[in-house]
This record gives C-alpha cells, sequence and structure tokens, in this order.
C-alpha cells in the first residue's frame, strides 16, 4: 500500500505531544529547560501551582521520562529539586517544532482538504 | 488552565535571569567580597602605622619612598595574623549566606553552563595555581631572607595553606568575580601572614581600595537587576488557576518585598 500524499497526511499539529501539550507542563518544561537544577518553591513561584498539582504534574513528567527528580535534606527541611532529561529536552523541542509548522500555516489553504 | 507563548517566553527569561546569580552573579556577595577586600587593606595598614611607629628616626631620616623600600613590614600581632587568616573563611562563609538568604529565597535554581564556561574555567585555575606557585615562592623566600623567626615553621605552614587554598576555593566557585575576590583575599592575607614586601604595600592599598570599591559598585548594580526581577517574578501573572482547588501559596511575594 502506497503512503498517503503529503496532502493527506494529518498536520503535524495531530501528532503533538500530550505530555507536554498540557499548559502546566508545557510551563514545567520551559523553566527546567532554561535551568540545570530547579528547586520545587521555584517552580510553585513561577508556574503558581498548588503543591499538590505541582507534584501530580512533575510525577506524570517523570514517569514519561521528561524530568529526574532529586530529594535531599537542607538540615531537617526536605528539598526536592528536578532536571529534565535528554528526552525531555527532545520532547520540548518537538512540540515547538510542530506548533509552530502548525501556526505558520495560514488556516483554510493547507491540510488538503479539498476546499 | 491556559498559557501564552509570551507567557513562556517569559519564564525561560525569568529563569535563565534568576539562575545567574546561583552561578555567576555574586551581587551583595560582591559588596561583602568589596568590604573584606578594605579589611585587608585596613590590616596592611594598620601594620604600616606599626612600623612607622617603631621606626620613626629613620623614616624621618631616609625620606617616604627610601623608607618604604627598605623596611618590611613588622611581624603581625597575633589579633591581626588571625584576623588576616580568618578574613578568606569569613568572607566565603559570608558569601554563601547571603546567596543562601538572599538569592535563593525563591528557590534555588542552577544555571545551565554556557559554551565558554568550561574554557574561562580551566583558564582561571590555571591562572591561580601559577599565581599560588608564585606567591607561595616568593613569600617563603622572604621569611628565609629575613632570618628565620620564632615562628617560621608555624607561618611557613600558614602560609602554605593559605596558597593552596587559591586554587582549591576557587574550584568551587563559578564567577570569575568571584575567584578574583577569593585570589586577592588570599593574597592579601598572605601578604600579612609573611610580614610582604614593603614595596608591596603601597601597591596593595591601591589595588584593594578600587578593586574593594568596583566590586562593591558592580554588586550594587547586580543586587538592584535582582530586585527589579524580584519584582518581576511575584507580578508574574498566572497562566490561569482552573485546575486547582487547593489555595496557591507563592513565597515570591517575599522576594518582591526585598
Amino acid at each position: 500500500m502506497n503512503p498517503p500524499p503529503d496532502d493527506l497526511k494529518p498536520p503535524p499539529v495531530l501528532n503533538i505531544d500530550r505530555v507536554v501539550h498540557e499548559p502546566a507542563r508545557l510551563a514545567i518544561l520551559t523553566v527546567l529547560y532554561a535551568a540545570e537544577e530547579v528547586e520545587f518553591l521555584f517552580l510553585q513561584n513561577v508556574t503558581r501551582l498548588s503543591k499538590g498539582n505541582l507534584s501530580s504534574h512533575t510525577q506524570k513528567l517523570e514517569e514519561a521520562g521528561y524530568l529526574r527528580t532529586h530529594k535531599a535534606f537542607r538540615g531537617r527541611v526536605p528539598v526536592t529539586r528536578f532536571k529534565i532529561t535528554a528526552t525531555g529536552r527532545a520532547a520540548l523541542e518537538g512540540y515547538q517544532k510542530s506548533m509552530r509548522a502548525f501556526t505558520e500555516r495560514p488556516l483554510g489553504h493547507g491540510g488538503g482538504s479539498g476546499d | 488552565m491556559t498559557i501564552t507563548p509570551s507567557h513562556l517566553a517569559r519564564l525561560d527569561d525569568l529563569t535563565r535571569r534568576y539562575a545567574r546569580y546561583s552561578r555567576n552573579e555574586a551581587g551583595l556577595g560582591a559588596v561583602w567580597a568589596g568590604l573584606c577586600l578594605a579589611a585587608v587593606g585596613g590590616l596592611v595598614l594598620v601594620l604600616d602605622l606599626l612600623r612607622y611607629a617603631h621606626r620613626a628616626p629613620a623614616a624621618r631620616d631616609l625620606g617616604f619612598w627610601r623608607f618604604e623600600l627598605r623596611f618590611p613590614l613588622p611581624d603581625p600581632t597575633p589579633a591581626v595574623l588571625a584576623a588576616a587568616v580568618a578574613l578568606p573563611a569569613v568572607w566565603l562563609l559570608g558569601r554563601h549566606w547571603i546567596q543562601r538568604r538572599v538569592y535563593e529565597r525563591a528557590g534555588t535554581v542552577i544555571g545551565r553552563e554556557q559554551p565558554g564556561d568550561a574554557t574561562s574555567r580551566l583558564a582561571m585555575t590555571v591562572i591561580e595555581l601559577v599565581l599560588a606557585a608564585l606567591v607561595l615562592g616568593a613569600q617563603l623566600l622572604q621569611l628565609v631572607i629575613r632570618g628565620a623567626p620564632a615562628d617560621l615553621l608555624a607561618r611557613g605552614g600558614v602560609t602554605v595553606a593559605l596558597a593552596a587554598a587559591i586554587p582549591l576555593i576557587g574550584r568551587r566557585l563559578a564567577g570569575g568575580l568571584d575567584r578574583s575576590a577569593s585570589l586577592l583575599l588570599l593574597i592579601g592575607s598572605l601578604t600579612i601572614v609573611t610580614s610582604g614586601f614593603a614595596e608591596s604595600r603601597l601597591v596593595s592599598m591601591l589595588a584593594y581600595g578600587a578593586v574593594g570599591i568596583s566590586l562593591a559598585v558592580s554588586g550594587l548594580r547586580a543586587h538592584w537587576r535582582f530586585v527589579d526581577l524580584g519584582h518581576e517574578l511575584a507580578q508574574l501573572a498566572p497562566p490561569a488557576e482552573a485546575e486547582s482547588n487547593e489555595p496557591a501559596t507563592t513565597p515570591s511575594a517575599n522576594l518582591a518585598a526585598r
């Protein structure tokens, strides 16, 4: 069977990574991408998510292999730090590329819908 | 929850600027370094005044420059010696305290290494090693030439330890400004511990004063930029709160208040 012609292929935006696409996780990955290592407190400050929400999103990102968590103690205070993985970097870059491909194509002028 | 590309760009920019203070930018730490350098300069001045007090007739007969060249600084008093040895450590502790209390208040962020960072760090380490060897050799020679004082072994030991600390401490500091400050402080301490070259006194005083002031000024400017950054972080509009039922606890308000 021949592959569908380019015009009939689904636009790249349909292949987006749904783990990254969620706005809170996108914000988290953007912050992690800009630094080597980021503490939970800073992520909470800039994303304005509650502790519970932030934990849940970072857990999902960790399950996807997009970040690594490092827990330690500073004195008696537990400190959690996150680091983006190479997979996470690639995922964010791929997501940005997909979105750019979509946003740079004027609506109604592509995708082979036969208009 | 919704988020816009401009919000993401802002997050990226704020994170990068904030992270600089954990790696390269000392801020108030530089002001503190300036004060410590001034303290070293002050200690040398105290020793110098003691020298003039002890040799007032010679100073009158020889004139200022000849006197400067002829007589080394007097042996430091135990208090001055202790202060000289302690200063680099006091600076380092203060530097870390300031970083933790001021620049990591909204959470620690370690910045990413830039392409040239590794090379410049290596170059700085080589410079530090060469300087440490030169300073160590010169100061030990000075101790020997002046005839072994009773405490030569102890002061020689302190000298070796301080010289060895130059590259060791430097390795733990990422910023060029931090490394320069540690280098100058350690060399200043070495000068005092070994009673130093008389000729180096004026140069030391001028250099330490100038470097101290420039460190303080650049540190203050960096700190003001950080204060602005704190306001920007505090004003960062939340993308949306739709998902959360829990009250968001965002301590960045503390940062803005600074």
